[in-house]
């Protein structure tokens, strides 16, 4: 069972903790796509056991709403399980279900894949004695709440009329600190060459633990085959916290909220003098795209 | 009083110093034709004129880098001809550092930025713009991160940008000059890059692969490839900054200007200069030391008005 598993995430670090409470958590947390070894047991009278030659079937599933989602069909995708000794498991060896047996050895030892998608998840343990539940979460750790009310207004949230189906404003603003200071002066630079202009508006940056920012459900891009991609692209530079989108002229939504669209070249140039990368800042015709790392890969 | 520095007049020629000659692109040229061409694994090129990127993205964005390609062109709007002048004046101990932007006659793109890597701990840096009337035409301003790399002057210390950017229609069109930039500062001139641009921006798409994004960085990694650039004169020393400093970077930047063709490493002032700061250490003296060699064209007067300043070096008008 998972009442003792061992987390070795790729970086030598090693958490070992028991878990026993089903219900979602944000820790452990593991970044996506990296992948981290677990090891799955017997159980025996309700704990778990070394025990031999015992059948379980293994699996990770989504806690559904979490890190801002607010949608959940289709269903999001969730880590791939990989079997670490093959003569353990039955073919394919690899999915978001195995089946495994515990063998010679005794328990069962797996690699986790973190999905693109940063969301709550759980791994399932089933054996003929019933079954235990591990949480876990996929996310980055290192991003947070990017607002600064005196010079930005937020959009692109539900309340704004722009929502992506991940919530109000408050859930789409999370960022690295490096590329939050660079957006921050890049806008005090604007400011002050635009006298005059007082607040910008700031759209996506990334969900609370990042990953996947899909937007799908957007209205008007759901019913588009083109755009309605939903646990995917695009949007995928918004996956890492290290871009932001500032509404330019032409965006309605930001004259609603009260602020200023911006001269997108001339917002990017700002950016880009503070430290964003210019192949990945970008004009998306009524906003401006601030890259300020390259992005991770895959999207 | 306002005092009109005499060694430092203002250049009455803008003298245009040629784009620093960059040898190998970082990506290859684009052979030319309307067909995909055997590409070798890569997937973005140069025309030779260096003005636009051409990318060979999928024709189909779910296909990916493996499926049919389709040739996109990227202009790069750096068809710019930039130069940039400068003359100082002195008041109650603050320069004013008074600049004048041309494009030349050859280009075909607008200058719509323009930019400067000034020294990041300058409290008394002050912009000046151009405009008429109480309107601007141009807003400039000093970024905040000290990231700014000398691409000429390696070796410099980082800076912050500092750049302007048009209004309206004021970009500078081929063959004309505006002037009305300005600095004001306690700092003395140095050596400087500045870079120019359309102000416009190079649309790429976000949706293409990451094999050509790849490609991409590498272009992008030297901002000389995509902004033509030359080396001017700024605020760049601080009052105190120890002499053996300033001969330092002076003697090092004339020798960088020279090399990537700003100056003429033959003409008689430069090697003269280059003589005087390299014997600068064995030759105390307390007598100003003497270039005798007459500046001849706009960025040579230039250096030459800096060295009088900074390190009291005197130097035929």
């Amino acid at each position: 069972m998972f009442s003792k598993l061992t987390l070795l995430v790729t970086l030598v670090m090693a958490i070992v903790f028991v878990s026993t409470a089903f219900g979602q958590t944000y820790s452990p947390m593991a970044p996506p796509q990296v992948m981290w070894r677990w090891t799955a047991d017997c159980l025996v009278d309700g704990s778990p056991a070394i025990v031999y030659n015992c059948p379980i079937t293994i699996s990770s599933h989504p806690f559904y709403y979490t890190n801002a989602h607010l949608h959940s069909y289709p269903y999001p995708p969730t880590s791939t399980l990989y079997c670490i000794n093959s003569y353990q498991c039955a073919s394919p060896y690899y999915g978001q279900t195995i089946y495994a047996n515990t063998s010679n050895v005794g328990f069962v030892p797996f690699n986790v894949c973190g999905s693109l998608v940063g969301q709550a998840e759980y791994l399932a343990n089933t054996g003929t004695a019933g079954s235990t539940y591990s949480d876990y979460a996929i996310g980055y750790t290192d991003l947070h709440y990017n607002d600064h009310p005196e010079i930005w207004v937020r959009i692109g949230g539900s309340e704004t009329g722009g929502g992506t189906n991940h919530g109000s404003t408050y859930y789409n603003r999370y960022m690295t600190s490096n590329a939050a200071y660079g957006l921050y002066y890049a806008t005090y630079q604007y400011l002050l060459n635009n006298p005059g202009i007082t607040h910008l508006c700031t759209n996506d940056m990334a969900l609370p633990f990042g990953g996947k920012f899909d937007i799908c459900n957007a209205p008007g891009l759901c019913t588009n085959p083109v755009t309605y991609a939903p646990w995917a692209s695009p949007h995928s530079q918004h996956d890492r916290g290290t871009a932001a989108d500032v509404a330019g002229t032409a965006s309605q939504q930001c004259t609603n909220a009260g602020g200023s669209g911006v001269k997108v070249a001339e917002f990017i140039s700002a950016c880009v003098d503070h430290g964003a990368y210019q192949q990945y800042s970008l004009n998306e015709s009524n906003h401006a795209h601030c890259g300020f790392s390259i992005p991770s890969w895959p999207h | 009083m306002k005092r009109v520095v005499r060694w430092l007049l203002p250049m009455l020629l803008a003298i245009y110093a040629p784009a620093q000659v960059l040898d190998t692109p970082p990506v290859p040229i684009w052979p030319g034709g309307s067909e995909v061409p055997s590409h070798d694994g890569h997937y973005v090129f140069l025309t030779k004129d260096r003005h636009t990127l051409v990318v060979l993205a999928p024709e189909d964005p779910d296909s990916g880098i493996k499926g049919p390609k389709k040739i996109v062109r990227v202009p790069l709007w750096n068809d710019l001809k930039g130069s940039v002048t400068v003359a100082l004046t002195e008041k109650a101990g603050l320069l004013t550092y008074h600049y004048s932007v041309a494009n030349g006659t050859g280009a075909s793109d607008e200058i719509g930025k323009w930019t400067l890597n000034v020294p990041p701990n300058d409290p008394s840096l002050r912009v000046v713009n151009p405009g008429s009337g109480g309107s601007r035409w141009w807003s400039g301003s000093r970024a905040f991160v000290t990231i700014a790399k000398q691409e000429i002057f390696p070796e410099f210390p980082l800076g912050r940008y500092l750049a302007w950017f048009y209004r309206d229609d004021h970009a500078i069109s081929p063959g004309k000059t505006l002037d009305g930039f300005g600095l004001e500062s306690s700092f003395l001139p140095g050596l400087t890059t500045a870079w120019f641009s359309s102000g416009k921006l190079v649309e790429l798409d976000q949706s293409w692969p990451q094999e050509i994004f790849r490609d991409l960085d590498r272009f992008y990694e030297d901002r000389r490839w995509r902004e033509p650039c030359t080396g001017t004169i700024a605020p760049m020393f601080a009052p105190d900054t120890p002499e053996e400093v300033i001969v330092r970077q002076f003697r090092y930047g004339l020798q960088q200007m020279a090399e990537a063709g700003f100056l003429s490493p033959s003409a008689p002032f430069v090697k003269e200069a280059l003589a005087v700061l390299e014997s600068w250490n064995r030759s105390q003296s307390a007598e100003p030391r003497v270039i005798r060699a007459r500046p001849e064209t706009g960025i040579e007067k230039e250096v030459a008005a800096a060295l009088g300043m900074t390190l009291k070096i005197r130097c035929p008008e």
